[in-house]
C-alpha cells in the first residue's frame, strides 16, 4: 500500500514514441492530471544554490499574487534525491490559474544556469483549501460549459480543414 | 487547462485535423493498436482532454467513455490509472454521470482492490465530486467495503494527498433517544438528575449532555477517524435541550488530518443545533 510520498515530484522522461499525428510541437511525458493533481502550491526544483530566492520571487510575481516562497531544501533532501548544488522552493499562489500558468511557462526552462523542474504540491493544502479547490472546479466547469455553448451559437461552427 | 473555440481554431494548422477528429483518431487507435506504450499514450491523452468541458461533446461522440471503462478492466496499472483519471475529469458532465452510475460497480471495485496510490487519489476525488453534485445515490456508492477502504487509506497512508481526500466526507448518524436509554445511562453513571427523569413532562425532559458527547465519541472511534483514535482535548457547548423521541442528526467532520487531527461535530434536532464542539484527536499510533 505504501509508496514514497514524493513520487509525484520525480521528473518523468519525455515520450518520444508518439505516432506523428499526435506528436505535438513540444515533447511531453505521459502523465494524467485531474483536480486532485493540481494545486495553488508548487514545488520548484533545480534552482542553483546561489542565493536566488529574491530573483525567483520576482520572476514568480510576474504571473500573479504570490502568497509565499520558501526554501525547503533541507526538508526535501531527507525525502528524495536532489540535483547537486540546487535548492528546492515551496511556493504558494493566491489563485490556481496563476499557479497553472507559472508551471506551464517555467517548467524545464533555464534559470541562472540551472533547469527548473516544477510540480504541483497538493499535499501542502489544508482540508479547507482542498474543499474550496473541489468547489471551484465545479464552478469553473459550469462557467466553461455555458461559455462554450454561447461561443458556438455566436460563430460559425469549425470546419474540417483537410485539403 | 481550458480552451475556447477561438483558441482551438487558431491552434489547428491549415493542413491539420480539428479537435473532434483528433479525439476520434485517438479512440480508433485504442481499439486497433497492439502496442502497449501506444495504448498508455492515447488513454493519457484522452484523460487529459476529459479535463476540459469543450471536449466533452467530442468524447461522447467518439464513445470515449467505453475506452475509459475498458481501461479499468485490464491488468495494466497505467491504463487503469488513465481510465480512472479520465472518469474523474469528466464526472461533472450529466451524460457522463449517467454512464458512471451504470458502471459504478466496476469503478468502486477497482478502488477497493487496488494498491496503487495515485489510482486511489483520483478515485477519491471522483467519489467526492459525485456525492457533492448529487449525481450518485449515497447508499449505492458508499458500500461497506468502499468505506472500509477509505478508512484504511486514511489511517495507513503517508501520502498527505490521500489522507486529506479521504478525510473530506463528513459522517452523519441519526439517533433517536428513548426514556429507556436515559434510565440506563443514569443507572450506569449515577446521574439521577431529575431533569432526565419521568419527574418532568416529556417536553421539558432532556437527554444527558454526556450521553450526546458519548455518541459523538462513538462515531469518532468507529467511523471518522476510526478505530485507534484517542481524544486528547475537547470543548463543547450545549445550546439547546436535546429531547427524547426525536430524530437527532449527529455530524462529525475533520478539520485537519495529521498525527494530531482536529474535528468538529454537532447534534441537530429539527434543524436546530442542540450540541456542538470540536476536539483534538490522536490518530496515528505507529
Amino acid at each position: 500500500m505504501e509508496s514514497a510520498t514524493t513520487d509525484h515530484h520525480k521528473q518523468l522522461q519525455y515520450c518520444t514514441t508518439r505516432l506523428p499525428y499526435r506528436q505535438g510541437r513540444e515533447l511531453k511525458a505521459v502523465k494524467v492530471y485531474t483536480v486532485a493533481s493540481e494545486s495553488r502550491y508548487l514545488l520548484i526544483f533545480g534552482v542553483p544554490k546561489i542565493n536566488l530566492q529574491g530573483n525567483l520571487k520576482t520572476k514568480l510575481q510576474c504571473f500573479g499574487k504570490l502568497q509565499s516562497c520558501a526554501c525547503i531544501t533541507p526538508e526535501m533532501a531527507a525525502k528524495m534525491e536532489l540535483e547537486a548544488f540546487t535548492d528546492v522552493f515551496a511556493v504558494q499562489f493566491e489563485r490556481l490559474e496563476v499557479a497553472r500558468r507559472a508551471k506551464r511557462q517555467l517548467d524545464a526552462k533555464q534559470f541562472y544556469g540551472g533547469t527548473l523542474h516544477i510540480s504541483y504540491a497538493p499535499e501542502r493544502e489544508t482540508l479547507q483549501e482542498l474543499r474550496e479547490k473541489l468547489m471551484k472546479r465545479s464552478q469553473e466547469v459550469a462557467h466553461r460549459t455555458r461559455r462554450n455553448r454561447t461561443d458556438q451559437t455566436d460563430s460559425t461552427p469549425a470546419k474540417k480543414r483537410m485539403k | 487547462m481550458f480552451s475556447s473555440h477561438r483558441h482551438l481554431k487558431r491552434r489547428t494548422p491549415d493542413q491539420g485535423i480539428d479537435r473532434r477528429e483528433y479525439i476520434g483518431h485517438l479512440v480508433d487507435e485504442y481499439y486497433t493498436t497492439t502496442n502497449v506504450e501506444a495504448l498508455e499514450q492515447v488513454t493519457a491523452n484522452l484523460a487529459n482532454f476529459a479535463y476540459d468541458p469543450i471536449n466533452w461533446p467530442h468524447l461522447h461522440e467518439a464513445e470515449a467513455f467505453d475506452v475509459f471503462i475498458a481501461s479499468l478492466k485490464v491488468q495494466n496499472q497505467n491504463l487503469q490509472l488513465h481510465g480512472i483519471a479520465a472518469i474523474c475529469n469528466i464526472c461533472l458532465d450529466k451524460a457522463a454521470a449517467e454512464l458512471i452510475r451504470e458502471h459504478l460497480s466496476i469503478i468502486s471495485g477497482l478502488f477497493v482492490r487496488t494498491d496503487h496510490p495515485v489510482i486511489v487519489l483520483h478515485s477519491l476525488a471522483l467519489f467526492y465530486q459525485l456525492l457533492n453534485a448529487g449525481q450518485v445515490d449515497k447508499e449505492l456508492l458508499l458500500t461497506p467495503p468502499l468505506l472500509k477502504g477509505v478508512q484504511e487509506w486514511r489511517q495507513k497512508s503517508h501520502d498527505q494527498r490521500i489522507v486529506k481526500l479521504s478525510s473530506l466526507q463528513q459522517v452523519q448518524v441519526v439517533k433517536r433517544f428513548t426514556q429507556n436509554d436515559l434510565e440506563q445511562f443514569a443507572q450506569f453513571t449515577g446521574d439521577h438528575n431529575y431533569i432526565h427523569t419521568l419527574d418532568l413532562p416529556v417536553e421539558e425532559r432532556r437527554v444527558h449532555g454526556a450521553l450526546l458527547n458519548a455518541v459523538v465519541a462513538g462515531i469518532m472511534g468507529t467511523k471518522l477517524p476510526g478505530p485507534g483514535t484517542v481524544v486528547l482535548e475537547q470543548s463543547f457547548k450545549f445550546l439547546k435541550p436535546c429531547r427524547i423521541e426525536t430524530d437527532t442528526v449527529v455530524t462529525v467532520r475533520l478539520l485537519q488530518s495529521r498525527k494530531i487531527s482536529t474535528a468538529e461535530y454537532d447534534c441537530r434536532q429539527n434543524d436546530e443545533i442542540v450540541f456542538a464542539g470540536n476536539a483534538k484527536l490522536l490518530t496515528r499510533i505507529t
